[in-house]
Order: structure tokens, then C-alpha cells, then sequence
């Protein structure tokens, strides 16, 4: 007999067996199954559960909401920029009007032109009038302002020494 | 339990389901029980359960263009829980907090929720009891032998798509479940 044929017969042989058990356990089995069945239906139950994305049902939703939320929006926008773009337009129409962009030059006022002969006269007139006795200047006045030479007499008599 | 899903459902739903993978939302609700159920079963904690039964679809999100109908939803779903169980109990933390864990499986009474269904107080009483020794021989297999045991006797798959599920050979699958079989009558069969 073959090793492959041998190995063959050694398995049906375990199929066999199992089968065997099986039936033999099959009342232990089925309640240890209905046990964990009933846990699991109760403990998935309590998950939370989570909406998918990518589900076919769900997503359809999704872009309908999508599309019900976007539409009136993008409207809303288009009205608005309408708004905006209008009132733009009212308020170039109205400036020119209301301040003209060129003003025509106008003659400003200019002070009037003066000879400087005439300001010069203007002027001694004006100080030649009389002042006040004390104000006068006064008479035969020297320069009696402190001169080099008066300061090194006067520092020599004081025997200032440098 | 009104709107609910039974865990339960005819195999020819497999097929409308695989056409309706689209539609997502009853995907998770069809399946989401029978992932939950295999990955409690397996690791016995309802936290970690319920964490990688959420990771599970949300993998299975994120693959669905590459889901071809090759095999069925169900065989498909069942492939990415089993590599999440394994990868979690690989995990440093896993094997950090295997004892917590066994300590959260004896904690995990599985016969108080089989339904009260039987004739007289002592059938129930003696079917708690199978459930129990069922449950304790099942944390006594090796994780390949609890894997292949849950998914052929929870969760109904036969030889060849638990072999795709696990990505096993049929007889590597046929041995585990083999000798899984036999602890479990070791445990559990005296009573039955």
C-alpha cells in the first residue's frame, strides 16, 4: 500500500472517529453552543453601534442630506453676491455726482504783491517814530564795551598773573 | 428578544449577504453576534471581545474592495477574527496578563445563560453542568485545537472552511479537532 493511500485511510479513519464523538457529544455540545449563542445575542445588543461610511444605504442618505444642506446655501450665496455686486453698482452711479472726481482749478488768493522799496519805507516809518526818553538811545555813546587792551591794563593793575 | 438577529441563520443568506457587502451597516448587524460569539468563546474576556469584534469589521471596512465572494461573508469575517485572536494572544501583554485572563474566563459562567428551557429543575441543573464541563475542557485545549473545536462546533463551519478560515490544511484541521474532541469527551462526556 502506497504511503499516500496509507495516509488516506488514517484520515477517514480520524473523520470516523470525530464523527463518532460528535454524536456522542452532541447533547453537551448543543447546550454549551446555546449557551454562548444566547450571551453573545445579549452582549452585542448592548454594543454601540457605529454607523459605516461607505454603506450603500447610508451613504445615499448622506448625500442627500448633503445636497438638501448645499443647495439652499450655494442659493443663498448667489443672492448675497447679487446683493453686493448691485449696491456696487448703485454707489458708482451716485459718487460722480455727488463729488466730482475733476474739480476745475480755481483762482486762488493771492497776497497782493508788495515792491520791496515801498516795504522798506513801510518799515523805517515805523521805526522812526518816537519812543519813549527812556527808550532813546543815548547820546554820545562810545564803545565803552571791554576791549583787549582795557582788560590787560586793568589785569596788570591788579597784578593778575597768568 | 424583539429586533434582534437570531445568531442563527439559514446558509443561503451567506450568499444575499456576500451580494450585499455594500451595505455595510447589516453586515455588522447579520454578523456581529457570531464574531463576537467565537471571539469570547475564545479568549474569554468581554472586553477584549468586544474590542476585537469592533477591529474586526473595522479591518474588514477597510478590505471590502478585496473581498471577490471567493469564499463566503461568513468564512471571510471568520478569517480576520482568528488572526486577531491569535495576534492578541501572541502579544506581550497578552501573555503578561495570561493569568489575569485565565482568572477572567473562571469568572466567565457560560451555562448561566442557557435558556430555562428544559423539563424538570434537574434537567436543567444537569444541563448546566454539561455546559460547565464543556467549557472547562474547552480552556484546557491548545489555542490551534480550541480555534478549529470552536469553529466547527459554535460556529458550524465545515472541514474546508475552517481550513480557510485558519489557513490550516484539512488534515492538520482534522487532527486538532480530532484531538480536541477527545479531551472534550475525557471532560465532559462521563455526563452526557
Amino acid at each position: 500500500m502506497s504511503m499516500q493511500n496509507q495516509n488516506r485511510d488514517h484520515g477517514d479513519r480520524k473523520l470516523e472517529s470525530i464523527e463518532q464523538m460528535e454524536r456522542e457529544l452532541a447533547e453537551p455540545l448543543g447546550y454549551f453552543r446555546a449557551a454562548l449563542t444566547a450571551m453573545a445575542e445579549h452582549e452585542t445588543e448592548r454594543m454601540p453601534s457605529r454607523r459605516w461610511a461607505g454603506s450603500t444605504a447610508h451613504a445615499a442618505g448622506v448625500r442627500r442630506r448633503l445636497v438638501m444642506g448645499l443647495v439652499p446655501a450655494l442659493l443663498l450665496l448667489l443672492l448675497t453676491a447679487g446683493l453686493v455686486l448691485a449696491n456696487k453698482n448703485d454707489k458708482h452711479a451716485v459718487v460722480p455726482a455727488q463729488n466730482p472726481v475733476a474739480v476745475e482749478n480755481e483762482p486762488v488768493a493771492t497776497p497782493k504783491q508788495v515792491s520791496d522799496s515801498a516795504l522798506f519805507t513801510e518799515i523805517d516809518e515805523d521805526l522812526s517814530e518816537n519812543v519813549p526818553q527812556s527808550m532813546a538811545p543815548l547820546e554820545g555813546a562810545t564803545a565803552s564795551t571791554t576791549t583787549h587792551e582795557n582788560t590787560k591794563a586793568v589785569e596788570e593793575t591788579n597784578g593778575v598773573e597768568k | 428578544m424583539e429586533g434582534t438577529v437570531p445568531v442563527d441563520y439559514p446558509a443561503a443568506a451567506w450568499s444575499a449577504a456576500t451580494a450585499e457587502i455594500g451595505d455595510f451597516d447589516e453586515v455588522v448587524r447579520l454578523y456581529r453576534p457570531r464574531i463576537f460569539r467565537y471571539l469570547i468563546a475564545t479568549l474569554g474576556d468581554r472586553d477584549v471581545a468586544e474590542s476585537l469584534t469592533q477591529d474586526c469589521f473595522l479591518k474588514a471596512w477597510s478590505a471590502r474592495h478585496q473581498f471577490r465572494g471567493e469564499s463566503s461573508l461568513m468564512t471571510w469575517l471568520t478569517r480576520i477574527a482568528v488572526n486577531l485572536a491569535r495576534d492578541h494572544i501572541r502579544s506581550k501583554r497578552m501573555r503578561f496578563w495570561q493569568k489575569a485572563r485565565a482568572e477572567d474566563m473562571d469568572a466567565l459562567d457560560v451555562s448561566e445563560w442557557l435558556a430555562d428551557e428544559r423539563s424538570t429543575p434537574e434537567r436543567s441543573l444537569l444541563a448546566r453542568e454539561q455546559v460547565n464541563r464543556v467549557w472547562t475542557a474547552v480552556r484546557g485545549l491548545s489555542p490551534h485545537q480550541k480555534t478549529v473545536f470552536l469553529l466547527r462546533f459554535v460556529e458550524e463551519l465545515e472541514l474546508p472552511q475552517i481550513a480557510e478560515a485558519t489557513g490550516m490544511n484539512e488534515n492538520t484541521v482534522k487532527s486538532h479537532l480530532y484531538r480536541a474532541l477527545r479531551a472534550v469527551r475525557e471532560k465532559a462526556g462521563n455526563a452526557a
